[in-house]
């Protein structure tokens, strides 16, 4: 058995390229060392890599990067725990391991010819990316899109430098909030959590799909604004965060009831999730 | 066809299989019965109803290398995967101080014999065996399991916490054996249930057992059904269990619960593992390992930032107990509980999934 067909053995990728988002988040860029890993690798917005750090360990870290780019793949990571710490302090040139993708993506095959609502909050916005550069390159594909995107403070928001060039897309709206603004910074949009743009969204139920990622609290509270809006449980699209030790099926830690997270998700349509006995008490 | 063995027969084919394999059976440790490695005929334990432990922790060792590395400047190697030849590491330095799969016999597929195996683990390893194949093959799980034969025992004593008859995953099994053994008081019915077990059993002359050789084994498993004090009323189970995550028997029971993971240690079904990280200050020396890990402990469902979707005890123990009796089910298409009974015989708190169920349907 070669080490190459041994699913936890993860294959070796050079960070290429460092950029800073914000005080606590980078994202990088990598490449497989083997040239025809990287020629072979593919993924669909919302799916994951498992990320090695050598002598740390390993996390589970959603792609951030365009799926039709085939020479890079990008991570938008916040540092929050012992591997993503051990991460940022790794420097471009060095090595670390990658394995997947793993998971179910964002539904952009039930979304063409329908309109986009994106609810985001925080680093939740990584997953979320492709979706938006998706949209953008195949813009006759869908109808409208709508982004509502939420943060700690203005300094937390990420892909700023990007939204200049999304606002200029057709039929693109972009709602941002923040919980508070420090003094030192400037802000012309709203103030209050992401929930609080629901108000001034355009977006209707009718012929709508809905993909929001954030902390599992800000989830929740747009699960229920939306709900309240006539949005159904199958036009909202929901990516958890659980622990995760391999990704593969195995170490049983990202269940919530039959599903797993690792390969039934990392995204879910409500409908197949609303009725396990750990969610029930979102609505 | 089933054959038909004596007492001296028997003694030679174990003997036999002894000599040939790494030979695991029941054997004394303290009070109770446990799966070791046996040398010789005289330490093999007849007089035993189940084993402490399932015979599980021979395929998902109790901890184990997943690969070796070393670290150099731009540079890392994966050196060694256990299936390459890792001396796989556990908790008990008589059964694995040598590793297992390390040095193969001599042109031989099959490694290890794994006697006296109850009907009951049988099903618990063929459940195992779907979570350690599906979508994703786990080459460490496989290498081991591929290489043993499952000698199973049917059975004719009964605890008072067995209730595998009310799955269907005991006291007699139908397959998933290679040997299946039953003993009908002064002779042996012997039963093969692969191609393996075909070739060692064909290799001993044997007569085929009679017709009244056969409806015996059927009365000694009917004795045996017969001894079952301990129930657990399946019908409707997989909605029965989550139907009700209010119900008061959960905070009852994870009042007393202990969060000391001894019923996922114990269940042949559980199989959920940590990985980690080891290294010294040679970096040439490095390992990633996987070890048991429980959901009954506060650490499992932890995530960054002081996150953790079960921190609550009684959220740990509806997941245990949800997991076996309904999750499985979707999943899997087994519910993950062979009725062993070794959950709640195990549980310093008396904490009985049975009675769980029974609580839940108002029984």
């Amino acid at each position: 058995m070669s080490v190459r067909n041994n699913a936890y053995v993860p294959e070796m990728a050079t960070i290429e390229k460092i950029e800073r988002e914000t005080n606590d988040v980078n994202t990088y860029t990598l490449t497989f060392k083997d040239k025809a890993k990287q020629k072979d690798y593919s993924f669909a917005g919302g799916q994951f890599n498992m990320l090695s750090i050598f002598g740390f360990g390993e996390a589970p870290i959603s792609i951030s990067s365009d799926p039709q780019d085939r020479n890079e793949i990008q991570h938008t990571v916040r540092k929050v725990g012992g591997v993503t710490e051990a991460l940022f302090n790794l420097k471009e040139g060095e090595v670390l391991g990658m394995r997947g993708p793993y998971g179910r993506g964002w539904p952009l095959k039930e979304a063409k010819g329908k309109n986009i609502l994106v609810v985001a909050g925080g680093i939740g916005l990584a997953p979320l990316r492709p979706v938006i550069t998706q949209v953008i390159k195949n813009r006759e594909e869908y109808d409208r899109f709508e982004l509502l995107y939420g943060a700690r403070t203005p300094g937390d928001m990420l892909f700023t430098d990007e939204f200049d060039h999304w606002q200029k897309v057709k039929n693109f709206r972009l709602l941002f909030s923040v919980d508070a603004v420090p003094k030192d910074q400037r802000w012309d949009h709203n103030v209050g959590v992401v929930t609080t743009l629901f108000d001034q969204m355009s977006s209707t139920p009718s012929r709508t799909i809905v993909m929001t990622c954030g902390p599992e609290i800000m989830m929740k509270f747009a699960l229920k604004a939306l709900l309240a809006r006539g949005f159904n449980s199958s036009q909202i699209f929901l990516s958890l965060e659980r622990r995760m030790e391999c990704g593969l099926k195995k170490c049983g830690h990202c269940q919530i009831g039959e599903k797993y997270v690792c390969s039934d998700g990392p995204v879910f349509p409500w409908a197949e999730i609303k009725d396990i006995p750990e969610i029930v008490g979102w609505k | 066809m089933p054959k038909i063995m004596d007492e001296k027969e028997l003694q030679s084919l174990l003997g036999l299989l002894i000599k040939e394999y790494r030979f695991i059976g029941p054997v004394r440790k303290d009070l109770e019965t446990g799966f070791g490695e046996i040398k010789s005929l005289k330490e093999l334990v007849k007089d035993y109803t189940n084993t402490i432990e399932p015979p599980k922790y021979l395929f998902l060792t109790p901890q184990e290398t997943l690969f070796s590395y070393e670290m150099k400047k731009e540079e890392i190697t994966i050196t060694k995967t256990e299936e390459q030849g890792h001396a796989a590491l556990g908790d008990r330095p008589s059964l694995w101080s040598e590793g297992i799969a390390v040095e193969p016999l001599q042109g031989k597929a099959i490694q290890q014999v794994i006697f006296g195996v109850r009907p009951c683990d049988v099903h618990g390893i063929r459940m195992m065996d779907k979570v350690f194949k599906e979508d994703f093959d786990d080459t460490y799980y496989q290498s081991k399991r591929n290489k043993t034969i499952i000698f199973s025992v049917t059975c004719t004593s009964v605890s008072d916490y067995c209730f595998c008859q009310s799955w269907g995953t005991g006291p007699s099994l139908k397959d998933g054996f290679d040997l299946l053994l039953t003993d009908l008081g002064d002779r042996y019915l012997i039963e093969t249930g692969s191609k393996e077990g075909n070739e060692i059993i064909g290799k001993m002359r044997l007569r085929d057992a009679t017709p009244m050789e056969l409806k015996q084994k059927a009365a000694v498993i009917k004795a045996t059904e017969a001894k079952f004090t301990r129930k657990l009323n399946i019908k409707d189970i997989q909605q029965i269990m989550i139907s009700q995550p209010e119900h008061p028997t959960w905070k009852d029971k994870a009042d007393r619960c202990l969060s000391c993971g001894n019923c996922t240690s114990v269940c042949p079904t559980c199989y959920c593992f940590d990985v980690q990280e080891k290294g010294d200050y040679n970096p040439s020396n490095m390992e990633r390992y996987r070890l048991w890990d429980s959901c009954q402990l506060l650490e499992y469902s932890q995530v960054a930032l002081g996150g953790n979707f079960r921190r609550e005890r009684i959220s740990r123990l509806k997941q245990f107990m949800m997991h076996k009796l309904s999750f499985s089910y979707p999943q899997y298409g087994d519910f993950h509980c062979v009725g062993c009974g070794r959950c709640i015989k195990w549980c310093p708190t008396s904490i009985d999934l049975t009675e769980v169920a029974k609580d839940l349907r108002g029984e």
